[in-house]
């Protein structure tokens, strides 16, 4: 996680997208290997990959993997303008959508709203598991 | 962490990137690319799939119309699911969604009288989706396969069946014959090569067509 993202004054914190260099590292790794056929391709992919590779999941693939993680399928994610995102979500036999919009305003860049976006839309999927009563995942 | 343990980990993200390629991303099912992987090994044994199962949702335009595209994501949803339960967990075969609201499945022939029982149970689907629960169906198509008939031609005539079934009645499974190939024609017009001449012709619907005849203008082969 990463802790020291700060979005302007005014905006209400919300929960960023997790960074972890583990998914570079093995995307580079990959391709390493690939390139070479060796293990020590991949192993120097990897150190590559590891270290450029600290960026945040797209906003789609981090929503999917944090509905996983509390055993939930998603069968749809939707962007909604520059701003807004929504998903489509399967449990218990329903399917539920949880919607968001950030704050539109100038001074927030991409990186930012993607990170409003996953922190309101996590927040939202938390307070909807407590008011259905649903014990999950933690 | 050990080379052998790098390396592990490198087998298992292929795996899971392959896995992933071919999944659908709003079913359990797989997707077209998978299927199109599929076909080579269809009735090539005993064992294998045999039959191509073709279909598709009842009147989906009036439920996207009705209750909004993302309903319409959470039917196609449940009706993936509902195959998955019903015909890929039980291993009577391979389940697919292609584009859109279409499904297809590769049965092995022994299990093609469980099947048409099962059909029924989709003839009313509910799909319960935020509060509100609304029905959806399917009604099937299927073809046999044949020496010497594509895998695309077989495809038509299991959808050819299906749009039959429909006009018959929800969750209804219904096979491919020469009759109903016979009673549906595709009419388009081509030019002929020799004297430009416009023609219109008329073929039987997945039938292979190898001979259109002669021009009746100049009698060169078309």
């Amino acid at each position: 996680m990463n802790e020291t993202l700060q979005y302007p004054i005014g905006v209400d914190f919300r929960s960023p997208r997790p960074r972890s260099g583990v998914g570079g590292a093995l995307l580079g790794a990959i391709f390493g290997y690939a390139v070479t056929r060796s293990s020590n391709g991949a192993i120097a992919g990897g150190a590559v990959g590891g270290l450029v590779g600290n960026q945040p999941m797209p906003l789609n693939e981090a929503l999917r993997q944090r509905f996983s993680e509390k055993s939930l399928d998603v069968v749809s994610f939707y962007r909604l303008g520059r701003f807004g995102a929504k998903i489509l979500f399967r449990l218990n036999d329903a399917y539920w959508t949880l919607e968001s919009h950030a704050p539109q305003t100038p001074v927030m860049n991409i990186e930012q709203i993607e990170d409003w976006l996953y922190g309101d839309i996590t927040q939202k999927l938390e307070i909807f598991l407590g008011q259905n009563d649903l014990r999950l995942a933690p | 962490m050990t080379l052998k343990e790098a390396l592990d980990a490198l087998r298992i993200a292929f795996a899971d990137f392959e896995r992933a390629a071919r999944s659908d991303d709003k079913t359990p099912l797989q997707n077209a690319l998978a299927l199109g992987e599929a076909k080579d090994a269809f009735a090539t044994t005993d064992n294998s799939p045999s039959i191509l199962v073709f279909a598709d949702i009842n009147r989906f335009k009036a439920v996207n119309n009705q209750y909004g595209y993302i309903a319409g994501d959470a039917a196609i949803g449940q009706v993936g699911l509902l195959i998955d339960e019903g015909v890929v967990k039980p291993d009577w075969g391979q389940a697919f969604r292609l584009s859109g609201d279409e499904f297809v499945v590769l049965l092995r022939k022994e299990f093609l009288s469980d099947f048409q029982q099962l059909t029924r149970d989709f003839s009313s689907c509910g799909v319960k989706f935020d509060n509100e629960v609304f029905i959806v169906s399917l009604s099937f198509g299927y073809a046999l396969s044949e020496d010497g008939i594509e895998f695309e031609v077989l495809r038509e005539r299991a959808e050819l069946a299906c749009k039959r079934a429909k006009t018959l009645g929800d969750g209804l499974c219904l096979g491919w014959t020469e009759d109903l190939g016979r009673s549906h024609f595709d009419s388009f017009r081509i030019t002929c090569g020799t004297c430009s001449a416009l023609i219109s012709c008329e073929v039987p619907v997945a039938q292979k067509v190898e001979n259109l005849g002669t021009c009746p203008a100049c009698g060169s082969k078309l």
